[in-house]
């Protein structure tokens, strides 16, 4: 048991130089280049995630631009379809104003036709019964006429 | 004992002072002539290399244009909060410094042994005593700064009534800890020297080189093993119960 002790006793002595370098190292690695090479790091990490950052931030601007340009093109072309079908609207009551127009006056000549007609068949009629009126005293007077196959001998 | 060449160099050149220094603190190496060994110089070396390497990649730390030594820094961050992030969980990041180190020293001392003429220092009982001792009292520190004074309530077990057979056992399952680190640790690294060693003496030429592969790879298994470990203690000290 003492041997074992004072074995054990050496071996705890002899082990306070590795103590005394390992300490020693990590403060010397500690200061020299664990504390300096994480600055160095953080500062490269913040101008890569800085970087990315900002390429974020300019995609979701430009997404955001397009996306208020076609809100904007989507309202011009309801507008421009709006207008559009105003006009044709406007368009179809003007042809059927003109049909209607043109129908009237087709209306109107017909029946200004249609009372010359009558007028004319009217005076046509009246030219015929005078002539008819002539035409058979005519008749009358060459069929009573002497000499002829119904008149005296 | 057998003194490497940076050993020798080194105690020709600090080993009074070294000697003054255990002297002063109550300390008295077995050989007084050489009281620095192979071990701790050999960590001293690792401790000195990874010093430089830590300089070198602060000189070089860039934004935008990272250097080898940046990204392999950073890799092996990388590699370790991942790590620390799927054990621990969500408030991993403070104990990320902690466990590069702990990995990267073990893994420089793992190594260095096979430069010829260098040894690795994890072959010896103490360094990876002294490395679990560390990850031991780091992660019960940072145990009591995460809970405050719950912490406590881990060895107590899941009901009060089993708490007088939980927490000596507890105890024991903690301080195993220390143990089964530091054994898993540097049994590795010792059979692999003896086996490189072992096949050296049979065959010089070709197989031992095969040993020197097997053992790199045993190098970088046990020190992710150790990493693994420490970041499963850290997690279970630093849990909150909900």
């Amino acid at each position: 048991m003492q041997e074992t002790l004072r074995q054990l006793g050496e071996l705890l002595l002899g082990s306070i130089p590795t103590v005394i370098f390992m300490v020693l190292l990590y403060a010397i690695y500690t200061v020299l280049v664990h504390k300096p090479l994480g600055k160095v790091l953080a500062e490269r990490r913040s101008k890569t995630e800085g970087a990315v950052e900002k390429a974020r931030a300019d995609i979701a601007a430009a997404e955001a631009r397009t996306a208020e340009y076609e809100q904007r093109l989507r309202e011009a072309r309801v507008a421009v379809f709006k207008s559009l079908e105003t006009r044709q609207k406007q368009a179809a009551q003007l042809r059927a104003d003109a049909v209607a127009e043109a129908r009237r006056q087709a209306d109107a000549e017909i029946e200004q036709a249609r009372a010359g007609i009558e007028k004319d068949k009217q005076a046509a009629q009246a030219a015929l019964q005078g002539e008819s009126a002539q035409l058979a005293a005519e008749i009358i007077r060459t069929v009573l006429r002497p000499g002829t196959v119904g008149g005296a001998r | 004992m057998e003194q490497l060449a940076f050993t020798e160099f080194l105690n020709h050149h600090f080993g009074e002072l070294a000697l003054r220094l255990l002297t002063l603190v109550g300390v008295h190496p077995k050989h007084p002539t050489t009281p620095i060994s192979n071990s701790v110089a050999m960590e001293l070396l690792v401790f000195l290399l990874l010093t430089l390497f830590f300089i070198a990649v602060r000189l070089r730390l860039s934004v935008d244009r990272p250097g080898a030594l940046q990204h392999v820094m950073e890799g092996i961050e990388g590699f370790v909060a991942d790590l620390g992030k799927e054990i621990i969980g969500h408030n991993y990041q403070p104990y990320v410094g902690y466990l590069v180190t702990l990995g990267v020293f073990i893994l420089s001392c793992n190594l260095i042994g096979l430069i010829p003429g260098l040894e690795s220092p994890t072959a010896v009982p103490i360094v990876p005593l002294g490395c679990a001792l560390v990850t031991w009292f780091y992660y019960h520190i940072q145990g009591l700064r995460a809970n405050g004074l719950g912490y406590f309530k881990h060895f107590a077990g899941p009901v009060w009534w089993l708490a007088p057979l939980m927490v000596p056992i507890e105890i024991f399952s903690h301080l195993a800890r220390v143990l089964s680190l530091t054994i898993r640790l540097f049994a590795n690294m010792f059979a692999g020297e003896m086996v490189t060693m072992v096949f050296f003496s049979l065959i010089p030429l070709g197989v031992p080189i095969i040993f020197q592969g097997l053992h790199i790879g045993v190098a970088f298994i046990q020190t992710y093993i150790f990493v693994l470990l420490a970041c499963v203690y850290l997690g279970e000290a630093t849990a909150h119960d909900h």
